[in-house]
């Protein structure tokens, strides 16, 4: 039963977002010698939580923020734990980046944060990312989902580049799924860069990603 | 500066009355009676506008970023380090298009300054951004979470010697610098100068002195484009000045996006003990440019605020009471606050209604908030313009740009207080879609 306990109280403070209460517990369940892999799963649900909350209009991005930065102090506390684990449960895997030219980063970041929140495992490139370094870490990493985002009006034309290359180069970076997202991303402009898929806000991303790969 | 001898005594209606007046009377030299006619006609109906008055056509305004020079075929590029191109792409954008305010070329900023200065904080075309690409903000952490209280004790020092060294290499060596409060005394005041003989910290202020060098040739190319066009087109500009909201200044420019959500959290008194500070500084840069340029608008534009970054009880405590007083504190001062809601304020619209805000004394645009909703909040209380969307403007048909202009004039602009403009600034678009939307503007926006 306390072990349960424990359990609760971990869920329950990643999903208030209470980040030194979060790693007292995990500290606490690594001295009792638990599975590192039991611990982020119970973080996962407390960062379903999250997901739910925010999706709610409880939280903002402001608890999005937060609830990556406790993911990231757990993860620094689990990875020593971790040497022994090759692989933590994932529902799919989505690459991330900025188009090369745009340096906008939030929106990326905040849908990576909620897809994590969702148990999707997320390659983040980062920003100003080159059409063809979309293309070989596609390659590389095979992930089911692209997404590509751009905040800049004239992002537009580096998103239409990379999702030609992607058509061009293989069958692999063909096939995979690719959705584009940004603040002024609508209809037209997946249309004209020749996109099926798109959002202009985070929760939509997610339930894409999600529809995509059920 | 101040604008009349007895400016300490008058209201802050009589002070927005004298900056109306200097605005309407700027000392140009127009090229023809037609443009002075024009430039008056103008300045009337932006000033019957922010009234909540109707002016005899809804004014029509257009905020540009580097759009003139993809209409010229120039880059990017060209803008931040060729007057002679910027001055034939916004010269050309002005008679082109006509809006009733001019689309000026300043904010644009000069490369080679920046280039001197070896500034981190941003990209630029020609350094790190392609030459066809805007200017983007380098978001870092550069005030540490470590460093509240030495911003919230000396705001200037702070900026000396630890905010300006992170994002500008030439001042890098400025670390070694004494605060100037030091020079108090005969004794202390030959320590204070070692620093300053230090090879590096000479080399430091020689670079300066280059940056000014630059600046002032950039600000004489400035000054005589947007000087032409004004006396030959008649366009009152609408940024005198420029102040944030001091969220903003923490959020977008010392501590990042995510450090400061962070901040709200882990240090929220020492966050609004260090924004209460920066309400003064803000107020007194916008109505020190808006006095200086004798025009009555203090630009602010919004960021971190906007919908979803923050809940509306953060906004509450965290934002809206700091930016509230700069709002209170230009309007005291005669200005006019130009409030730009980048991205949405749906969530926020009811802050928008306080009535601690003068009315009919702040203009507020919209980029993709819902106008009507907006409309019913600020309706008798401040003007408000936008959001013909800059993805309209760039991937529609002008027949759409008609049709919302149309929607915005019936549904929006039917009282007066209403300025039609754009939401996000415009780096790319359709002529023809530009075209729409002024000509949209001229044939629906008659009262």
């Amino acid at each position: 039963m306390k072990n349960l306990s424990i359990r609760e109280q971990l869920i329950e403070n990643v999903g208030n977002l209470e980040e030194k209460a979060v790693s007292k517990l995990v500290l606490k369940r690594i001295e009792l010698g638990e599975d590192p892999l039991f611990i982020i799963d119970d973080c996962q649900e407390g960062l379903s939580l999250v997901g739910e909350r925010y999706e709610q209009g409880e939280y903002f991005i402001s608890g999005l923020i937060m609830a990556g930065e406790i993911l990231r102090q757990v993860m620094t506390l689990l990875k020593p734990e971790l040497k022994n684990h090759s692989s933590i449960h994932s529902k799919g895997s989505v690459l991330l980046g900025t188009v090369e030219g745009d340096i906008h980063d939030l929106g990326k970041s905040i849908l990576g944060i909620l897809l994590t929140c969702r148990g999707f495992t997320v390659h983040d490139l980062g920003v100003d990312v080159p059409p063809a370094v979309f293309v070989e870490h596609v390659e590389q990493v095979k992930p089911d989902i692209v997404g590509i985002s751009g905040l800049l009006t004239v992002s537009h034309k580096k998103m239409k580049e990379t999702i030609d290359l992607l058509n061009m180069k293989s069958e692999l970076t063909r096939n995979t799924p690719v959705i584009i997202g940004g603040g002024q991303t609508d209809e037209q402009v997946a249309s004209m860069v020749g996109a099926k898929l798109w959002c202009n806000n985070a929760i939509e991303g997610v339930n894409i990603c999600q529809k995509v790969l059920s | 500066m101040k604008l009349t001898d007895n400016w300490d005594k008058l209201s802050a209606q009589e002070k927005y009355e004298v900056r109306f007046d200097e605005f309407m009377n700027p000392g140009i030299e127009f090229a023809s009676q037609e443009a002075e006619q024009a430039y008056k006609q103008r300045v009337q109906m932006i000033k019957d506008a922010i009234e909540l008055k109707k002016p005899e056509r809804v004014p029509i305004s257009l905020s540009v970023g580097f759009y003139p020079a993809v209409y010229a075929g120039f880059t990017a590029y060209d803008m931040m380090y060729d007057y002679e191109k910027l001055g034939i792409a916004f010269k050309k954008f002005n008679k082109d298009f006509k809006p009733d305010t001019l689309a000026s070329c300043f904010t644009l900023g000069p490369g080679k300054v920046f280039e001197i200065l070896e500034y981190n904080l941003y990209q630029w075309p020609g350094n790190g951004t392609a030459d066809n690409a805007s200017y983007q903000c380098v978001e870092k952490e550069y005030m540490l979470d470590s460093e509240y209280d030495m911003l919230i004790n000396d705001p200037s020092g702070y900026w000396m010697r630890r905010y300006l060294p992170r994002t500008f290499g030439a001042f890098a060596p400025w670390q070694a610098l004494s605060p100037w409060t030091d020079l108090v005394e005969l004794p202390f005041v030959g320590a204070s100068m070692i620093p300053f003989g230090l090879p590096d910290v000479q080399d430091s202020f020689k670079k300066l002195l280059a940056a000014g060098e630059a600046a002032l040739e950039w600000i004489g190319a400035v000054g005589a484009i947007d000087g032409e066009v004004q006396a030959t087109q008649g366009m009152p500009g609408m940024m005198g000045g420029f102040a944030k909201a001091p969220f903003d200044t923490l959020g977008d420019t010392l501590r990042g996006t995510r450090p400061i959500m962070l901040d709200m959290f882990r240090r929220p008194d020492k966050l609004l003990e260090a924004m209460d500070k920066l309400v003064a500084i803000n107020v007194e840069m916008g109505v020190r440019a808006a006095t200086a340029n004798h025009n009555p608008f203090v630009f602010i534009p919004l960021h971190k605020g906007a919908d979803g970054f923050l809940s509306n009880k953060d906004f509450a405590k965290y934002y809206w009471p700091t930016l509230k007083a700069v709002i209170k504190g230009l309007v005291d001062e005669g200005c006019v606050p130009f409030l730009f809601v980048e991205g949405a304020y749906n969530q926020r619209l009811e802050f928008l209604a306080d009535p601690e805000i003068p009315e009919g004394k702040t203009y507020w645009l919209f980029d993709d908030t819902d106008m009507v909703e907006a409309k019913k909040v600020l309706q008798g209380r401040a003007c408000m313009g936008g959001n013909v969307s800059g993805s309209m403007l760039k991937a529609g048909k002008p027949q759409e740009v008609e049709d919302y202009v149309k929607f915005l004039m019936e549904n929006v602009a039917q009282d007066g207080g209403f300025i039609l403009a754009n939401g996000v600034v415009i780096e790319d678009a359709e002529a023809e879609n530009l075209h729409a939307l002024v000509q949209a503007g001229l044939k629906y926006g008659r009262y």
